[in-house]
């Protein structure tokens, strides 16, 4: 991949340091009037999360990452894997569940993700933020346990996942969830 | 209609520019207006000129009026000053510009305590400070890094900054002079109590730039002091040096790593006729930032 000077490095840039992908939090100029100015860079890998600061003399060289994003339809999930296709070029994509990770309890046929690659294998499959989901399995509410009706009860969505919802909701009802937060949002609009 | 609040900083801005020029002209300072555009860059390891092209001539926008003002004392007009715009490449950060005003001025046959005086009251158009304190750039690794910065050897620094928690890349080609600097930035500055204004001296003579140097200790050091307060370097002063040779060999040694270079002989030439002079060279910016308590550089310029 193509170099980048310490000077150029923006917020949001996706650079490769030892080997791993991390992207670019801050980049902080510092320098003593007559002195050596360095960068004081704070990177976040793109698969941990975990965040380190590094330090370079400015106008050193860095690698950016060979890192794309692609919008992409889930259009099956089979035995170990998803398959995702790109509604532009039609390209398929066998993603094994092994790096799809956290985001399996939000995968539903026909819904678009944004799929992250690195060095042309995905490492992070980004779910929509909102996505509205059926409830398949929670226990019937009781009318009238609460007039705010903040109390809340454990369900399993058609993906997999397990959330909180209101007493009120019932088994079979769709709702709009937060995919950030696995939170309540409201029951589904569309 | 409503009015932009930065209006009220230009405003402020237009009372600063003033008050300073007055406090030279009621001790009979003289302002100079030297060019900006020059045909020689500045000569240091770690400042850059930006280029310029008139009618298709490589020249330098200046860095600061320090070598056109001696070259100006050098004829006889002793006790001076500049303020105005100054340009330097790939400075850009929170409190950096490429643009940016500076304060720059010399006085002949002055002591270093009356220099010092006279550069508080300056600082003090701007800014109030609870405390001044005077330390050298030896005690301050001492009391805050508790090591000696005129005797360490490069590997110690390692155990240094990884205390600091400092991951340095490419280690093995940062100079110690540089790692110090990384160090003073990192550590120093933040530790330094609020609300007082340091005086920095004696710094090691590698980092002498345009200053002398003088034996202490058995250590050569540099006749060099800068104005710290609240994490931001404000001034950068000097016991200007008056030897051709040395200033020579100076540059030289620089022109060894920037091969592009050209050295100014008249420049050169005017230092002999020095004499005893203290210069010193203030960032307005930073100290107008501090006035109106702003953190980036570029809430306080015309942007």
């Amino acid at each position: 991949m193509s170099d980048i000077s310490t000077n150029d490095i923006k917020q949001g840039m996706k650079l490769e340091i030892e080997n791993q992908p991390y992207l670019v939090i801050s980049n902080e100029f510092v320098k003593p009037g007559k002195g050596q100015a360095f960068n004081r860079i704070r990177v976040k890998h793109l698969q941990s999360g975990r965040s380190i600061e590094k330090t370079y003399k400015s106008g050193e060289k860095l690698s950016l990452a060979d890192v794309q994003e692609m919008r992409m339809r889930l259009l099956y999930l089979d035995q170990n894997e998803a398959v995702f296709m790109s509604d532009e070029t039609f390209e398929q994509m066998h993603i094994p569940f092994t790096a799809i990770k956290e985001t399996k309890k939000w995968l539903k046929d026909d819904i678009i993700y944004d799929i992250i690659f690195y060095k042309g294998e995905a490492i992070e499959i980004l779910p929509p933020t909102f996505m509205d989901l059926k409830i398949v399995e929670t226990n019937p509410g009781v009318r009238g346990d609460t007039a705010s009706g903040r109390v809340l009860k454990p369900a399993i969505l058609e993906t997999g996942a397990n959330i909180s919802i209101p007493i009120f909701i019932e088994q079979g009802e769709i709702i709009k969830v937060d995919t950030r937060t696995a939170e309540y949002v409201s029951r589904s609009q569309s | 209609m409503s009015q932009d609040p930065k209006v009220k900083i230009f405003t402020d801005r237009s009372y600063q520019l003033k008050k300073v020029r007055d406090f030279f002209y009621k001790k009979n300072i003289l302002e100079v207006d030297t060019q900006a555009l020059l045909k020689y860059p500045t000569i240091d390891f770690y400042i850059d000129s930006i280029k310029a092209y008139p009618s298709n001539k490589l020249h330098y926008l200046h860095t600061s009026p320090e070598y056109e003002m001696k070259k100006i004392i050098s004829k006889g007009m002793r006790d001076i000053y500049y303020l105005g715009h100054v340009f330097r490449d790939k400075e850009k950060s929170k409190k950096h510009h490429f643009e940016f005003t500076m304060i720059e001025w010399y006085k002949s046959d002055i002591t270093f305590e009356e220099f010092i005086k006279d550069n508080l009251k300056i600082i003090k158009l701007f800014i109030r400070f609870k405390k001044f304190e005077k330390v050298s750039y030896q005690t301050l690794f001492k009391s805050y890094l508790n090591f000696d910065c005129f005797d360490i050897r490069k590997e110690e620094f390692k155990k240094i900054l990884k205390n600091e928690n400092i991951s340095l890349e490419n280690f093995d080609f940062c100079s110690n002079e540089e790692i110090l600097n990384l160090l003073f930035d990192y550590v120093i500055e933040k530790k330094c109590s609020k609300n007082v204004l340091y005086l920095v001296y004696d710094f090691p003579s590698n980092q002498a730039a345009l200053a002398k140097t003088y034996i202490k200790n058995n250590i050569e050091v540099a006749f060099r002091f800068e104005f710290f307060f609240n994490g931001l370097e404000l001034g950068n002063g000097f016991f200007e040096l008056d030897d051709e040779k040395i200033q020579k060999e100076r540059f030289l040694k620089i022109l060894k790593v920037k091969k592009d270079l050209e050295i100014d002989s008249d420049f050169l030439n005017s230092l002999k006729n020095l004499g005893n002079l203290f210069g010193i060279a203030f960032g307005f910016d930073r100290l107008f930032m501090l006035k109106h308590n702003k953190k980036n550089i570029e809430d306080i310029l015309f942007l």
